[in-house]
């Protein structure tokens, strides 16, 4: 069980020659799988295209609207924690300031408490995200949210998130996560419906809950609670009254699966909807644990049918291209898949921070001779890009305008509001019209002057 | 000081005040209430909706024409005599024909315009222009001491057949006996006909452009200067095209150079009469027929120019394609390193990174959008091609103008991409406006009178050529060029932005 | 009358007509006891960089123009009829359909351009044919509309089109299309006729007035009906509408308990201007352009007429007293007393701020014909003066209007041209040009700020109310920041 050997790259005179031999690179040669060193911190002076902690709580957390979410530490990371997937947030501070970091910032914090609670009453409860700052500075702010929850009458959940926590945001998912299942969750009992299930790691960018809850709904399944895209907080409390956990972004969402396995023994089933054949999969599974394996099937024929004169029409003009992937974690394997069905080859994929299982599942997929790389630093994209010269790249905004300065054509993910969600069947068609913008957009033929 | 109370919550009013109420204030607040705060309730012109008559919407089944996408002749010529140095335009007609087109250029331009008049009456009419053209001329010398006079023409004197070739000697004669026979070298007149049922503004522009070169080029010996006709486009237009002749090293000619003769800082104090310190120079365009080359940008509006200095001083011409967009400028900037054998710079080529690096980053904005374009025919053409190059498709393409050129160029550019848009070579925006209401489009590319259009159907206006006179500042920006390119993009792409997206604060 | 021979002191002669004497004629200084009337309503000299517009732009543009429910055809080449082309901000709330349940952006007198767009071999061989088509298949184009009105120009005038010939054709043909007689009006009013703008307003005036005495003759079913009239019938003659001046003059007049059948033409609907010959008092606003028809009806109809002026405190006040006056009734004189208070106390508050800013201020006034003497009342109300005053078409009647309102001294310009405007402005230094638009960016360059008084800048001026705004848009202009920094010498 062997991989390529990875060379240690030569820091100071890397001239890009050896980027594919880096030490965070791998190529797939064969069918077996070796170990993939992951979720190691950056190495400092990297230019990572990692974020913090926080960043990863507030991933999780901003689209919960009946909650407050009260940052304690200097405005800065209120400010950047305020947009999170292309979307604005109102979203408060504390604001610490010098003498707060010398005196302590409680008193501030018990303040604003009061404070935010005046402004926005009609919450249902309260997050307090910790940064870097009060906890190096020690504030004891997990007793100040448990007294407070009392005195205010509303649960307020201590984010226990400083920057430096992890290495990486998914140790924010992980905690954000947490500390839904245990404040939140099992609160409140409920009857179960024989078809009641949770989506878990679905954050409705562009509607996608809504395409979600609509497409299970047409074959009788009812969507009780999405974490976190479309949970109210009465929804939240009695998540764990339901049949089963459809676990969608398995990075972020897996603890929150497992916990609740284990504590309530609600059964797990990992599925995606991007992509046709993922998409059929996904549902054929869920009818087949159900017993519904009837309205699975015609569901699916009708919204094949459907789409099938759009796809008809991109599929030959997408078939072939090259493609690169990178993303947070779980979106390597299931793109793979996803651009499987559309004749596309992968020439490298990778995440910031995915852990052994997701590198393992992409491993699985992708086809030999696929790239494959951890923590990627700018630098490192670079040379794979220019290398292997796909023809789109597939990433965050970070890397974008990155792509466009090698002339190569970028897809956007999470996708912007250009072109709406792209989960589903409709949303194959949304993010195969994409590629082919990204492809085919004229500017292409004028770069080389 | 009273405030104005709210009103009621009425969607409607929109935080107007009706007639009604406007006139039961109490008391008027400081600041006045303006038109635009009185809500005046739309009056039907008939109380039931009746369709037009679909079968002659097509202006080629009809004669009448409504809302023309085109003006007079005599405008165009005014407009390239405007950007000539200490150049008064004379117009041989009645007094409507110089006081619109003043107000036409004021309104778009924002400048004040020097354009004198015959003042022709009824004797005229019966008589002859005569009388006015040598009393006209003969006040314009006395007082403004002109450079050039470009004498337009326009339909009544046309009509009436003035032979204003006979009378200029006439004028001659009258001005030598006055002033001298050195008037002779500190005057030339340049006469242009422009009757305007033979043609539009374009046509007026073209003829204006073939009578100067005509009327004063000369040979003497190679200057290793190339001639820019640039056609009407805007001030800003005409600076950028400056600024690339300037990057490339070349030395130009521009004619009719209105950069500075319409968009005029406001410095004291001033010279009486008021004269605006820029425009082309007599030397220049007699010394037009000893140039390396003319580029008439704009084909339609410079080609009778081109073709004459080819044929006469075998100044060989190149007709467009007025460069706005990627491939067109391509093509200009490529064109002018051939003839002059100036390198393109590295300059240049950033400027063209720039652009493309904008279009890079918009095309998920602006690919697969339906856009319908409304404008004279270069314009129309070149701003097609780029709708194409943004890969947008282009639905219904209208000239007000009839062209040789326009149709073809339009249709080239669709052919490449892949686009089978209707064309409108010459009609009225009637039927154009018929398309775009029918046809879903998301963008149109338009001048202000796209306006109505735009709301009625619900499709945003991004306002590109002749004219644009709703919005300040447009004359000063430039839409040719590379940093025009990214100019247009901009206002595109934030077009698309506003009408689409309203609400999305953050864009990623 | 007689003109008293006049002789314009030395220092106002200005330099730059020194070449030109005869523009002397043109400039006399104000006297209230022995008015001063300078030569007027002449021909321009040709050469002249005249702001005067041409006959066409008087018939069309200004008085026909506004009439809001009308298919306006212009019989011409493509560009007289562009540039009439919503150019004027004559408000009207009448809108044509743009789709079921949908209507236009812009008002119907606003949103198109129609024109028969002449070509050379219409030249040749006449437009009649053409015209004739063009207005059956406009109304076919654009249904709903009351009638057609049709102008002409230079072109179609030399060539002598009997345009008058053709209304008749179509109103035949139309009438048995529709099942209804629709009026089909010409107004032959070619650009080279006559004088100035002001011939325009006198043809459309006079041929209006023929048109409809024949139009109600023959269909008597057009006129008011005994049963709809009451006593205190009323028209505005001479108001176009200018950013809904109505809003504030109409009012007026119902509180005082007139009813205002209908407005010469502001927006006004062709039907309603047919039946101004039945009301009982005609109410003549401006009184350059339409005093004409008001005349001609006062002699076919016996109708009288009262002339007013509505911009500024005293003037409204007067022309509701005046017409309260006329009818005679005591309610309606204690009811104009009790409008006229209560509309100064609304705007005295802002009117007090704005005679403290500019009291002292110096004004130059260039307008057609009737504003510069409509508003020299109104700037003495503003506390300012006025320095010079300047018309485009005004004839000798407005003159001697100017030299009763004005203070003595002013001097005045008939037809300036653009050399003459430039050194008044050196010479007597303003502090506020109130121009049109031609002229304004003229003024600019030489540092002086203007108030488009064609068009207004932020309307409605009108009357008590929209004093205020014209009041505001003097104050900005005068107090506009940019001015500080074109003074600057450092950087002359």
């Amino acid at each position: 069980m062997k991989v390529a050997k990875a060379v240690k790259r030569d820091k100071w005179r890397c001239g890009g020659c050896c980027s594919l031999k880096a030490a965070n690179v791998w190529k797939k040669t064969k069918e077996l799988w070796d170990d993939i060193r992951c979720q190691r911190p950056s190495a400092p002076g990297k230019i990572t295209q990692r974020s913090c902690v926080f960043y990863g709580a507030r991933w999780i957390l901003a689209p919960l609207k009946d909650a407050i979410h009260l940052v304690h530490g200097p405005v800065g990371c209120a400010q950047y924690g305020s947009t999170v997937r292309g979307q604005s947030y109102r979203i408060f501070s504390t604001a610490l300031e010098e003498r707060d970091i010398i005196f302590g910032g409680i008193n501030k914090l018990i303040k604003s408490l009061f404070e935010v609670r005046q402004l926005k009453p009609e919450a249902k409860y309260i997050f307090v995200y910790l940064t870097c700052t009060p906890s190096l500075i020690g504030d004891d702010a997990y007793w100040v949210c448990k007294h407070m929850g009392k005195h205010l009458g509303c649960p307020v959940i201590m984010v226990d998130s400083p920057g430096f926590k992890g290495e990486s945001q998914a140790k924010g998912h992980k905690i954000a996560y947490d500390c839904l299942f245990k404040e939140l969750i099992g609160k409140k009992e409920r009857e179960v419906g024989p078809y009641d299930i949770n989506i878990i790691g679905d954050y409705n960018i562009n509607s996608e809950s809504q395409v979600l809850k609509s497409l299970l709904k047409r074959m009788g399944i009812h969507v009780h609670c999405v974490f976190t895209g479309d949970a109210p907080y009465e929804k939240i409390i009695s998540a764990h009254k339901v049949r089963l956990n459809l676990l969608i972004c398995q990075n972020s969402g897996q603890s929150l699966a497992k916990a609740m396995e284990r504590k309530y023994g609600i059964p797990c089933l990992k599925v995606s909807f991007f992509g046709l054949s993922q998409t059929i999969e996904g549902l054929k599974k869920i009818g087949e644990f159900f017993g519904l394996k009837k309205e699975a099937e015609r569901v699916i024929a009708e919204e094949y049918q459907a789409i099938k004169p759009k796809l008809d029409w991109l599929l030959p003009k997408l078939k072939g291209k090259k493609a690169a992937l990178f993303f947070g974690a779980a979106r390597m394997a299931i793109l793979l898949r996803a651009l499987d069905d559309l004749g596309m080859k992968v020439v490298f994929t990778g995440s910031q921070f995915g852990n052994k299982d997701t590198y393992k599942e992409a491993w699985q997929y992708a086809k030999t001779g696929t790239y494959i790389i951890d923590d990627a630093s700018e630098h490192d994209l670079e040379h794979l890009l220019k290398e292997l010269r796909p023809d789109v790249f597939m990433g965050g905004i970070k890397e974008n305008f990155l792509s466009h300065k090698l002339g190569i054509g970028f897809c956007n993910f999470p996708q912007p509001k250009v072109r709406g969600p792209y989960v589903g069947f409709k949303g194959f068609i949304n993010f195969a019209y994409s590629l082919y913008q990204a492809i085919y957009a004229p500017v292409w033929q004028f770069v080389k002057f | 000081m009273s405030e104005l109370k709210p009103i009621n919550g009425n969607l409607k009013l929109n935080g107007r005040l009706t007639i009604e109420q406007l006139n039961a204030l109490p008391e008027v607040p400081i600041e006045g209430i303006t038109y635009e705060q009185i809500y005046i309730e739309k009056e039907p012109i008939c109380p039931e909706y009746i369709p037009p008559d679909e079968s002659i919407i097509p202006s080629s089944k009809r004669s009448v024409v409504i809302d023309p996408g085109r003006i007079c002749m005599p405008f165009g010529a005014m407009w390239a005599s405007v950007g000539v140095h200490k150049c008064i335009p004379f117009v041989q007609g009645a007094q409507g024909c110089t006081t619109y087109p003043r107000y036409t250029f004021s309104r778009i331009f924002r400048e004040p315009v020097s354009i004198a008049t015959a003042s022709f009456h009824e004797d005229a009419a019966v008589f002859g222009g005569r009388r006015n053209f040598l009393q006209g001329i003969r006040n314009l010398v006395y007082r403004y001491h002109p450079e050039v006079i470009a004498v337009v023409t326009v339909c009544s004197s046309e009509i009436i057949g003035d032979d204003i070739e006979g009378f200029l000697n006439e004028a001659w004669e009258m001005l030598e006996e006055e002033f001298g026979p050195e008037i002779r070298d500190q005057l030339k007149v340049v006469i242009i006909h422009t009757p305007s049922f033979a043609g539009s503004h374009v046509n007026g522009y073209d003829e204006a452009a073939k009578a100067f070169v005509k009327t004063l080029a000369k040979r003497r010996s190679p200057n290793n200067k190339v001639n820019i006709i640039p056609g009407m486009i805007t001030p800003g237009d005409i600076r950028e095209i400056k600024h690339i002749l300037k990057l490339m090293h070349i030395d130009y000619i521009m004619l009719f150079d209105i950069s500075e003769t319409l968009d005029c800082p406001l410095r004291l104090p001033q010279k009486m009469p008021y004269y605006p310190k820029g425009g082309t120079r007599i030397e220049e365009i007699i010394d037009t027929a000893n140039s390396l080359a003319t580029f008439a940008l704009c084909p339609d509006e410079g080609r009778g120019a081109a073709n004459y200095l080819a044929k006469r001083y075998e100044v060989p011409g190149i007709l467009g394609p007025l460069p706005l967009g990627v491939h067109n400028t391509d093509k200009f900037v490529k064109t002018l390193s051939e003839i002059t054998g100036q390198p393109i710079s590295e300059e240049i080529k950033d400027e063209r990174g720039i652009l493309i690096d904008a279009m890079a980053d918009t095309f998920h904005y602006t690919m697969g959008r339906r856009v319908a374009i409304c404008g004279d025919p270069d314009i129309a053409a070149a701003a097609t091609r780029f709708c194409c190059e943004l890969g947008m498709e282009p639905v219904a393409v209208f000239s007000g103008t009839q062209s040789a050129t326009f149709a073809q160029e339009v249709w080239a550019a669709c052919e490449e991409y892949g686009y089978k848009p209707v064309i409108f070579n010459g009609g009225d925006m009637f039927e154009w406006e018929d398309v775009v209401k029918k046809e879903k489009v998301d963008l149109i590319l338009g001048n202000s009178k796209c306006v109505n259009i735009s709301k009625e159907a619900n499709v945003p206006l991004v306002r590109i050529g002749f004219p644009v006179y709703d919005r300040v500042g447009y004359q000063r920006r430039a839409y040719v060029g590379y940093r025009g390119g990214e100019f247009l993009l901009s206002l595109i792409v934030n077009t698309i932005l506003d009408a689409k997206f309203p609400d999305d604060r953050v864009h990623q | 009358m007689a003109v008293p021979e006049y002789k314009l002191p030395e220092e106002f002669k200005l330099k730059c007509d020194r070449v030109i004497p005869e523009r002397y004629k043109h400039m006399v200084l104000t006297n209230r006891q022995r008015p001063n009337i300078p030569a007027c309503n002449i021909k321009t000299v040709p050469g002249d960089m005249t702001e005067r517009g041409c006959a066409f732009a008087g018939c069309r543009g200004v008085v026909g123009g506004p009439i809001g429910d009308c298919i306006q055809v212009v019989h011409a080449p493509a560009g007289c009829a562009w540039y009439q082309w919503g150019t004027r901000r004559n408000l009207s709330k009448i809108y044509a359909w743009a789709g079921p349940g949908k209507l236009c952006n812009d008002s119907h007198n606003r949103r198109r351009a129609i024109t028969t767009d002449l070509q050379e071999r219409d030249v040749v061989f006449g437009g009649m044919e053409k015209l004739k088509k063009a207005c059956l298949e406009a109304w076919r184009l654009i249904p709903g509309a009351a009638g057609i009105l049709i102008f002409t120009t230079c072109t179609s005038g030399l060539i002598g089109d009997d345009c008058k010939a053709v209304a008749k054709e179509v109103e035949k043909e139309l009438e048995k299309k529709e099942g209804r007689p629709i009026p089909v009006f010409v107004f032959d009013s070619p650009g080279l006729c006559r004088v100035s703008q002001s011939t325009g307003h006198h043809h459309f005036n006079v041929q209006f007035y023929e048109q409809m005495v024949e139009w109600r003759k023959e269909h008597p079913e057009f006129c008011m009906k005994e049963e709809e009239k009451t006593p205190y019938d009323v028209a505005i003659i001479g108001d176009f509408n200018m950013d809904w001046d109505l809003a504030y003059i109409k009012p007026l007049f119902e509180k005082i308990g007139c009813r205002v059948v209908a407005v010469f033409t502001g927006g006004e609907r062709l039907y309603n201007l047919l039946k101004i010959p039945d009301v009982k008092l005609n109410i003549l606003h401006c009184q350059r352009s339409c005093t004409y028809i008001s005349d001609l009806i006062k002699k076919g109809y016996e109708i009288p007429y009262i002339n007013v002026s509505f911009f500024g405190i005293e003037q409204t006040a007067k022309a509701l007293r005046d017409t309260a006056k006329f009818f005679g009734s005591k309610e309606m004189m204690e009811k104009a007393e009790q409008v006229i208070e209560e509309e100064i106390k609304a705007i005295t508050p802002a009117l007090n701020f704005y005679r403290e800013k500019l009291r002292g201020k110096k004004i130059g006034l260039y307008v057609g014909g009737p504003r510069v003497w409509h508003w020299q009342k109104v700037m003495q109300e503003l506390g300012m003066k006025v320095v010079f005053g300047m018309c485009t078409f005004a004839h000798e009647d407005d003159y001697e209007k100017i030299n009763k309102r004005a203070e003595d001294g002013v001097f005045l310009v008939d037809n300036p041209n653009e050399f003459e405007i430039e050194e008044c402005l050196e010479k007597f230094k303003p502090d506020l040009f109130l121009t049109g638009l031609k002229e304004k960016y003229l003024a600019r360059k030489l540092g002086v700020p203007t108030v488009n008084s064609h068009s207004y800048e932020k309307g409605p001026y009108a009357c008590f109310r929209g004093f205020i705004n014209f009041a505001r848009d003097i104050y900005q202009g005068i107090y506009a920041p940019v001015w500080k920094f074109v003074k600057d010498k450092d950087f002359a």
